[in-house]
């Protein structure tokens, strides 16, 4: 018993509690901030980004312009899965990266060279064209390296171009020099060099910069002709400008499973696509309904962020709902193309399959999971490491105590007061979703007696509000400042590619503030972040960085 | 050590400028500079949870304050512990460590007590610590992460060969890395056989070829090269504008070009009296990331690799499917567990086993290539590991089994019992005489491939009393 000892020391001065997985919630969000100057700019860092697998993926696919394109495979980028894709830290060079781009890169130079529609959409000359490998590196490389090239740049590429036109054959050039395009730091990295001299340490960037900023952010892609153009105009300077642009490009269809993508990963929906459930308990679960349910709760959030606000997440009814989900939501018909109102005890992202059949066991809900999820994915309060000898397994009724329901079992469990330090506020918010099972199936009577999943919510305001059940949990979430501002900032982590700083403050309160003016519209939120002054600057690169 | 790899080009007259020279016969045929001894190679084999110790431990209970070994040549298979039963058949090429401590992440979550960091998870603290024996990368918000270059890239970029692959990762997440390229950056795994072999398909040698002009292809082959010397001239142009951590990746990134420029260059293609580039694969997963290292190792296109196995589900070890791997099972696996009970143990036991079936059987596919006078596990390290000691969390006793010896370096068929030497602040707070450090056996692993290094990673560490526990030199009573 050595160790058991020292743990109710341990507990007693910090809360632990959260179970088997850390569910930080991408971007964490727990650095103490302060705003002292609102009108100061201030910026925080600003590292290189390597393009993700996806970005890098679409990026391929578009500056090729063939959508389905075939590509490898790369490795997952995400380091956890309380990570976005995205985190700067966390993405670099590597040997299999170095060579699964070098196969790619000369894998789709040849298409390039050989698919006649391709190579009169990139090659605008023919071999006998005196300057056609100019005419052809400047077109190609200006859309590649997602600016201009240097006039030294473009004679570098030129000199290979000829090169090898002449040691091999014009063909082999093209295939050679788009090869080069894709492995060059200028593509596989976002390099924000900036533009002239810094003042106060704070850097403009160059317009072209900011179109990568706008086409990666809204996109996970590279710039299309109409942004590129803007920036040779320099166009991307005033808010109008931008603002102009950002909606552009909202309104294009390469957004939508941009957006889908991060809501992916902010509201950790992967993780319901490898649960397992109890085949007896839940004959209709499967690998595809679990891939189903994943794919169910992106379209809805996807839906929300162009049509409707954050509270919409919590409290809309709408939703696409595939064959295969049908059953657990208790629809007599699916409707995956047209919006439907799913019934009156679903209603937002949190009364879904995929969330509830997510952070479950495999024979029932589990409220811990739930509640650890909403702290630290909703709040950014996560709880912290769970002490080790914390009994984390689904309780087992006993069966001298009569019936029992889950929550019952549960309350049980975590009654020690070295348990409730943490648990009171995880289980608060946890038992609210105690009307849905293992699989997310609807329930009103568990284990014979009737569910309670009444509660009061802690850390939505400065009171603690009652609720009923999920559907009225999440009514209050959606006019909590705590959760807007959550919000806020897991868009603003995945947006710089890296945590909160406290140099971030004042740029936060501000988006928050004006986050809470627009509503909680959530392209609205994008479009405010576009328009900050930092979305133009970077801090100059200095050798102590 | 950031430029290793670049500057043994360099020693070898290999800069950009003399590389494509087109070596267009090159290709294929095996390289004149094959050494004659086989080369040393390691694996690493990481199974996740920890074991059992009553039911993996050999030692002498009457001995547990000295020093001790066994023999385990002459052991009978009834007289292997249960975990390590299914390894009987390879115990003439094994080594078990008994009583290594992880003493770093022991350290850390020290500091993490003492407001130094922010996450005290030992299961994160295991892995992050497992392979870089330094302090993690804490931020608020974030769970720790390895905090430094693993030793799998670290060996793997001394002992490289220009031109073929410095290492692999392959198998799944457990839930954290354990292979970092730089602090925070893990090395990508792979986890699926059939693209991991495409990624050797290209370094494996394709027979003997009959000299004849070079073809089109040939020539176009060998000019991507020349892209990749382009492009390494744009990262050398842009990485001086950059600063810190920024300038690092792409200078890590150019010189991971420059390698790759050999590939084309005629030289880089794998050879070696057993490597049997035909080999298809077959099997269940760790069979096929089996049979794909022994390929790789066989064939020189590595000599470091990693092999991150698959979690088990409970029919794979006999264990109920209403019970909960993680959180009925492993955390109830040792008497100081609140929920302990023999079952649970017995269900651990039982995991661990399973695992040591899949390690033997790792470990038989690379015996079963013949290499010089043995095979080629005799010229390999393949060293099991787990990020945790117990399902419930110990990071001391850790079980650790090395398997081959690397052509002898190891002494192999032995059991090796450390005696309690360090007085380290125990996981939960109490002080506590736990065995050597790890971070020796992370030295002597160095050291067998070559490396005259004397630490890796911390240097030393804090113990109870605030005295220092250095963690330099390598573990005795391996060699």
């Amino acid at each position: 018993m050595r160790q058991l000892a020292a743990v109710l020391c341990v507990l007693a001065v910090a809360c632990e509690g959260s179970i088997s997985e850390p569910e930080g919630g991408p971007g964490g969000g727990v650095t103490p901030r302060m705003c002292r100057n609102a009108d100061a700019i201030v910026l925080g860092s600003a590292p290189m980004r390597r393009l993700t697998g996806r970005e890098w993926a679409n990026s391929v696919r578009d500056l090729i312009g063939v959508p389905d394109l075939a590509l490898p495979e790369m490795p997952p980028d995400a380091t956890s899965t309380s990570s976005f894709d995205n985190e700067a830290l966390a993405l670099g060079p590597s040997e299999l990266h170095v060579r699964r781009w070098e196969q790619a890169a000369f894998d789709v130079g040849g298409l390039v060279a050989s698919d006649a529609g391709l190579r009169a959409r990139h090659v605008p000359c023919g071999e006998a064209d005196a300057d056609c490998a100019r005419r052809f590196v400047e077109a190609f490389g200006r859309r590649a390296l997602r600016r201009p090239l240097t006039a030294d740049e473009a004679q570098r590429y030129v000199d290979f171009f000829e090169g090898q036109r002449a040691s091999i054959d014009f063909d082999a050039a093209v295939q050679l020099t788009v090869s080069a395009f894709l492995q060059s730091p200028q593509f596989l990295y976002r390099l924000e060099l900036g533009s002239g001299a810094g003042r106060d340490g704070q850097v403009p960037l160059t317009p072209h910069e900011v179109a990568s900023r706008l086409s990666y952010l809204l996109w996970e892609s590279m710039p299309d002709d109409a942004l590129l153009a803007a920036a040779d105009g320099d166009d991307l300077r005033t808010p109008s400008q931008l603002e102009a642009q950002a909606r552009r490009m909202l309104a294009d269809p390469r957004a939508r499973p941009a957006v889908a993508d991060y809501f992916r990963q902010w509201l950790h929906l992967d993780r319901v696509a490898t649960e397992t459930k109890l085949p007896e308990l839940v004959p209709e679960w499967s690998a595809e309904v679990a891939q189903a349910a994943r794919t169910e709760s992106m379209l809805f959030a996807e839906h929300v962020f162009f049509e409707g606000t954050l509270g919409d997440l919590f409290t809309s009814r709408t939703g696409f709902v595939p064959a295969e989900l049908a059953p657990l939501y208790g629809m007599s018909s699916p409707s995956l193309d047209v919006p439907v109102d799913l019934p009156a005890e679903r209603a937002g992202i949190l009364t879904r399959i995929a969330f509830l059949g997510g952070n479950a066991h495999e024979a029932n809900g589990s409220p811990p999971l739930r509640g650890v999820y909403v702290l630290s994915r909703l709040l950014c309060t996560p709880p912290g490491a769970p002490p080790a000898d914390a009994d984390t397994s689904p309780p087992e009724p006993d069966p001298t105590m009569g019936s029992q329901t889950n929550r019952m079992l549960f309350e049980d469990r975590t009654s020690p007061d070295r348990c409730q330090t943490c648990h009171r506020t995880i289980d608060s918010f946890g038992f609210a979703f105690e009307n849905y099972d293992a699989a997310g199936r609807h329930r009103t009577i568990d284990n014979g007696l009737p569910v309670d999943a009444t509660g009061v919510a802690v850390g939505l305001g400065d009171d603690a509000t009652p609720f009923d059940d999920a559907v009225g949990l999440q009514r209050l979430f959606a006019t909590s400042d705590a959760l807007h501002d959550c919000a806020v900032e897991k868009w603003f982590v995945y947006a710089n590619g890296r945590l909160p700083e406290a140099e971030d403050a004042c740029q936060l309160r501000a988006l928050q503030d004006e986050f809470a003016d627009v509503g909680g519209d959530l392209d609205e939120l994008v479009v405010r972040m576009v328009l900050r002054p930092e979305f133009l600057l970077r801090p100059e690169i200095t050798e102590a960085e | 050590m950031k430029f290793d790899r670049r500057r043994f080009l360099t020693a070898l007259g290999v800069g950009a400028g003399s590389l494509y020279l087109p070596s267009l016969f090159g290709r294929g045929s095996r390289s004149a500079a094959q050494p004659a001894a086989a080369p040393k190679r390691l694996a690493f084999f990481i199974t996740p949870h920890g074991m059992v110790p009553p039911q993996w431990q050999m030692r002498d209970p009457a001995a547990l304050t000295r020093d001790h070994e066994i023999d385990l040549r002459s052991l009978a298979e009834s007289e292997f512990s249960s975990i390590f039963r299914p390894l009987h058949p390879l115990r003439e090429k094994l080594l078990i460590l008994d009583n290594l401590t992880m003493a770093t992440s022991i350290a850390e979550s020290g500091r993490v007590r003492n407001g130094v960091g922010h996450d005290g998870n030992e299961h994160h603290l295991g892995q992050a610590h497992l392979l870089t024996s330094t302090w993690a990368v804490q931020r608020p918000g974030s769970t720790a992460i390895g905090g430094g270059r693993s030793l799998d890239q670290e060996i793997a970029a001394a002992v490289a060969v220009p031109g073929r692959l410095a290492s692999r990762v392959y198998g799944v997440n457990h839930q954290h890395p354990y292979n970092f390229v730089a602090p925070n950056e893990p090395a990508p795994r792979e986890s699926d056989p059939a693209a991991a072999f495409r990624d050797l398909m290209g370094l494996l040698p394709s027979g003997p070829t009959e000299p004849s002009a070079p073809t089109r292809e040939d020539r176009l082959r060998a000019a991507r090269g020349s892209a990749l010397d382009l492009a390494a001239g744009e990262f050398a142009r842009i990485s001086p504008r950059l600063s810190g951590v920024d300038r690092d990746k792409l200078e890590r990134h150019q010189a991971l070009i420059r390698d790759l420029e050999l590939s084309f260059g005629g030289g880089p293609v794998g050879g070696g009296v057993a490597c049997d580039p035909s080999v298809t694969l077959s099997g269940d997963t760790v069979t096929r990331f089996a049979q794909l290292t022994a390929l790789a190792f066989s064939c020189d296109i590595t000599r470091v690799a990693t092999f991150v196995v698959p979690h088990l589900t409970n029919a794979d070890f006999g264990a109920p499917g209403h019970l909960n791997m993680h959180q009925d099972i492993a955390h109830n696996s040792t008497e100081d567990a609140g929920g302990y009970s023999a079952e649970m143990a017995g269900y651990m036991a039982d995991y661990n086993r399973t695992y040591a079936t899949q390690f033997a059987r790792f470990c038989q596919v690379l015996d079963s290539v013949p290499e010089g006078d043995g095979t080629l596990l005799d010229n390999t390290t393949v060293v099991w590991c787990t990020e945790l000691s117990t399902g419930t969390h110990w990071r001391d006793r850790l079980p650790r089994v090395i398997a081959g010896g690397n052509g002898g370096y190891f002494r192999t068929g032995r059991y090796v019992y450390y005696a309690p030497t360090n007085l380290e602040p125990f996981s939960w707070g109490r002080p506590e005489q736990v065995g050597p450090a790890e971070s020796h056996l992370h030295v002597s692993l160095m050291q067998s491939m070559g490396i005259e290094r004397d630490s890796f990673g911390l240097t030393d560490i804090p113990d109870a009393n605030g005295a220092t526990i250095t963690l330099r030199g390598p573990l005795p009573r391996l060699t």
